[in-house]
């Protein structure tokens, strides 16, 4: 089993890398598209770019991937949070869902100069950013998850008198976990994207600097390096989720059978 | 019918306080601010009337490229879901593949585009597109694969084939999780689309609206064009519902 | 039945009160903004508090309207130079963006100063933003309309049939001054579309004539291959469209409370200009180091061009950031004309240039 998982993975690699380069060089030298290397330039340039500003940018994507880690955690815990609170009274949910959802239809780079107003810090405003850009697909997936709860599985509890504390805590939550995770997948990358977007709202540092600054720079190469990064930071944010998942709740693999 | 008469009830009585609240200036009193950095909402209908022409063009190509995008890329994310599904092996890959492009951001995206396509409205939907396909191969990918206990077991003692449990069994399962993912897919492709237009080599659409006001102290012409589109979304948001409300009546969620 | 819409009450004011403190728009979602907006601002009282007991140096903000680099190298040189601190003032720099808006920072109390275009002030102000120009620091307009030799684009009325790129958001104006001088309909005889703060869509062939700047998307041009002499340059100066750029102001009360501080930060900035001028590569070197993300060469070459602008021929040193009211008035003029601003502005009432006049006079 193992030894296959790794065939697989390196057969994507593989796979993807292939690809890249081979539209890369179809840009470049069968097309011969002037703004190929804008376009799509060779990965392996890049990769080659990425090592030659290593520490640069290692440092400026730890300072954005601990913001997003800020961000990630308070938009969670926001999202687990207005879920619980919608799933415990109807009334609640029909309140509040329709402004949650306005509220993600509303483009926070509108927003921001509001937000900064209200809180005159900068660095707080970006935490704040990133947060709001993040709870969404975590409220929503957890909703889903506290309302497929079987109606009869409830009142089963109900009917050994047990607390709506306790329906919680033994039923409602473990059996929302599964879809908590889907949530919380979508969230890990797009706290990063909105870590490398508050980035760019006038900080000083992060990732997001660097790709601005490059790109209107003109400096293609620390651009495409930056996106790399970017993509790799937000893969491996998911990683960590699917790691957790597998740790917090063993007993998906089980149920949820068939695709090993 | 008293159920859906409170469904609007609810979310309609508290909107209109929170209109009063800030019609009355309410809002600019405790958080100190001027009428002319946040308009009130009769300045902005207002705003929106006078300019209603103009608005609803920009309105329709925001969403046109919205959809077109959101369509490809949930199209392309299910059809990821679904050749991980079938050939769980290898097609995994495919999943973490697709999620790596959900991590690029729409700001370095939307540049990106600009170069691969010379319309605003190709670079639009490319961007939807890119930031569409990640949720819907995530959702869809769960809902095929997180079957009701036991049910496996009985589908394959009914000698069901991979084909009959694929049609008969996990594209019906799926479907509350396609919807979650539509839901959270609308809000993205309209945030995608508006963003997109931030960079755009054109010179409408709501986001293009929405930063040369705002950057121009056109604050009543700004917030217009960031009310239409909240209504718009949350108009294309029910419609989903809707459809969802019809299409998986059996579910839990809908009881 | 009762509890149940008890319960509801309650939920509503609770989203009430959340929405109440979070007060952006509909977003009645984060509880935790709620919170955290409310530490902060006490955070930054008692900062503020315990910095003016050590009573050393005085905080202030500079707010820069674009990413950091030699447009505004004055105030780099004179912070890394310690003019600054000479004066008593602990300067902080925030950087700009293509979503930061140096009026509202300013206006929203982030920052305490900012730099912006004259324009784009005049039209804050006319919507009753009490801010006010202190200073000019860019005496000429440093916005060209480039094009490549083969589109033929010689003189402005070659625009016709065009496309033609702007940043918008306020930055399009000399180039609708231009366009309906050379007596084009700008939205008839050519195609205005947006650049997207690069220079491909030049390169690429997508736009025929992109707007740059001299100090810096002209100089990119310059740097990723084109030569002079295969590009044409239209000068906003040559054909009297130009409107003014890159001044500084403050809000009207603050300058009323810190006029003191206000005058020594412009003494020292005004001698990290004259320093920035006299020695561009010093400068270009300086910010590159403040911050090393777009090249070396790049920053020199900025620096060199930014020197042009801020002391250009004929124009005494000691007189860096004089504000020509002839100037304002055409930048004013050409405001109204092409519908920026909705009625004439009152530039007299626009400008206040006695803290200027005070810090030069010593």
């Amino acid at each position: 089993m193992k030894k296959n998982k790794a065939t697989a993975a390196l057969l994507w690699t593989a796979g993807v890398v292939l690809l890249w380069e081979g539209v890369a060089f179809f840009l470049a030298n069968i097309l011969h598209d002037k703004m190929a290397n804008a376009k799509l330039p060779y990965l392996h340039s890049i990769i080659y770019t990425i090592a030659a500003n290593f520490s640069e940018i290692s440092n400026a994507a730890l300072i954005t991937v601990s913001k997003a880690a800020t961000g990630f955690a308070l938009g969670a815990a926001a999202g687990i949070m207005l879920a619980v609170i919608m799933s415990i009274s109807k009334t609640a949910e029909k309140i509040a869902f329709p402004y949650l959802i306005i509220s993600q239809m509303i483009p926070v780079l509108g927003l921001a100069p509001i937000i900064f107003n209200l809180v005159r810090n900068m660095d707080l405003s970006r935490i704040i950013i990133a947060a709001y850009l993040t709870f969404f697909p975590v409220a929503a997936n957890m909703l889903g998850g506290l309302k497929s709860v079987e109606p009869e599985k409830r009142e089963l509890m109900y009917s050994y008198a047990a607390k709506k504390r306790s329906v919680y805590i033994k039923l409602m939550l473990p059996f929302s976990l599964p879809y908590l995770m889907t949530g919380l997948k979508i969230a890990a990358p797009l706290s990063i994207t909105a870590s490398i977007l508050v980035d760019m709202l006038g900080s000083k540092g992060g990732i997001g600097v660097k790709l601005l600054y490059s790109l209107y720079g003109g400096e293609k190469d620390i651009f495409w390096a930056s996106v790399l990064v970017c993509a790799a930071i937000g893969m491996l944010s998911c990683f960590i989720i699917i790691l957790a998942e597998k740790i917090l709740i063993p007993w998906k693999k089980t149920s949820s059978g068939g695709e090993e | 019918m008293m159920k859906k008469k409170s469904d609007i009830l609810w979310p309609l009585g508290f909107g209109a306080v929170f209109l009063i609240i800030w019609q009355l200036y309410g809002f600019h009193r405790l958080l100190d601010l001027k009428p002319f950095q946040l308009p009130v909402p009769s300045e902005i209908i207002m705003t929106i009337f006078k300019n209603l022409e103009k608005v609803s063009g920009d309105c329709l190509l925001t969403v046109t490229g919205a959809i077109a995008g959101m369509a490809i890329g949930s199209a392309i994310g299910f059809a990821v879901a679904v050749t991980a599904t079938l050939f769980p092996k290898w097609g995994y890959g495919g999943l973490t593949v697709i999620s790596a492009f959900n991590a690029i951001p729409i700001v370095a995206l939307s540049p990106i585009m600009n170069r691969w396509f010379s319309t605003g409205m190709g670079q639009k939907i490319g961007v939807v597109t890119v930031v569409t396909m990640a949720a819907m191969a995530i959702n869809a990918y769960r809902g095929l694969n997180d079957l009701k206990p036991f049910s496996l077991d009985l589908m394959s003692s009914y000698a069901a084939d991979k084909r009959t449990v694929f049609f008969r069994l996990r594209l019906p399962s799926c479907l509350p999780s396609v919807f979650t993912a539509l839901k959270i897919n609308i809000t993205s492709a309209m945030i995608a689309a508006i963003v997109s237009e931030y960079f755009a080599a054109s010179t409408s659409g709501l986001g293009f609206g929405i930063k040369d006001s705002l950057r121009k102290a056109e604050m009543a012409m700004g917030w217009s064009y960031i009310t239409v589109s909240a209504i718009v979304g949350i108009i294309l948001y029910l419609i989903i519902q809707a459809v969802e409300r019809r299409a998986i009546k059996w579910h839990a969620s809908q009881k | 039945m009762k509890s149940k819409f008890l319960k509801g009450i309650s939920i509503f004011l609770a989203l009430g009160m959340a929405a109440l403190a979070a007060g952006c728009g509909s977003s009645s979602s984060s509880d935790s903004s709620e919170s955290s907006s409310s530490s902060s601002k006490s955070e930054s009282s008692s900062s503020e508090s315990s910095s003016a007991a050590n009573g050393k140096l005085d905080k202030m903000t500079l707010q820069l309207k674009w990413l950091p680099q030699s447009q505004f190298m004055g105030y780099y040189v004179a912070k890394v130079k310690g003019y600054y601190e000479d004066e008593g003032i602990d300067l902080e720099i925030l950087p700009g963006g293509s979503d930061i808006i140096p009026e509202q920072q300013v206006y929203n109390g982030v920052a305490d100063v900012g730099v912006t275009w004259v324009s784009s002030l005049l039209k804050y102000q006319s919507q009753g933003w009490e801010l006010k120009e202190t200073a000019q620091i860019f005496q000429k307009s440093a916005m060209l309309l480039v094009s490549k030799k083969a589109a033929g684009i010689n003189t402005p009325a070659d625009l016709k049939g065009k496309k033609v790129g702007s940043w918008f958001g306020g930055n399009e104006y000399e180039l609708y001054a231009m366009i309906e001088n050379a007596g084009l309909d700008r939205e008839k005889d050519l195609t205005l579309v947006q650049q997207d703060y690069t220079m491909d869509q030049l390169m690429n062939d997508e736009i025929d004539a992109a707007s740059a700047m001299t100090y810096n998307e002209y100089g990119l041009l310059l740097e990723s291959g084109y030569k002079e002499e295969d590009l044409n340059k239209l000068d906003m100066n040559d054909y009297n469209c130009a409107m003014l750029e890159d001044c500084l102001f403050s809000t009207s009360e603050w300058l009323g409370k810190n006029k003191d501080l206000y005058v020594r930060f412009l003494r020292a900035s005004i001698k990290g200009w004259q320093d920035a001028c006299e020695n561009p590569e010093e400068a270009g070197k300086i910010v590159y180091e403040a911050d090393n993300s777009v090249s070396l060469d790049h920053q020199i070459y900025m620096a060199k061009e930014v020197a042009k602008l801020v002391v250009p021929e004929g124009f005494d040193k000691a007189k860096i950031g004089y504000i020509d009211m002839n100037a304002v008035k055409q930048t004013a003029d050409y405001a109204l004309k092409y519908g920026l601003l909705t009625q004439a502005a009152n530039i007299d009432e626009c400008v206040d240039s006695s803290c200027w006049e005070e810090a030069v006079k010593q």
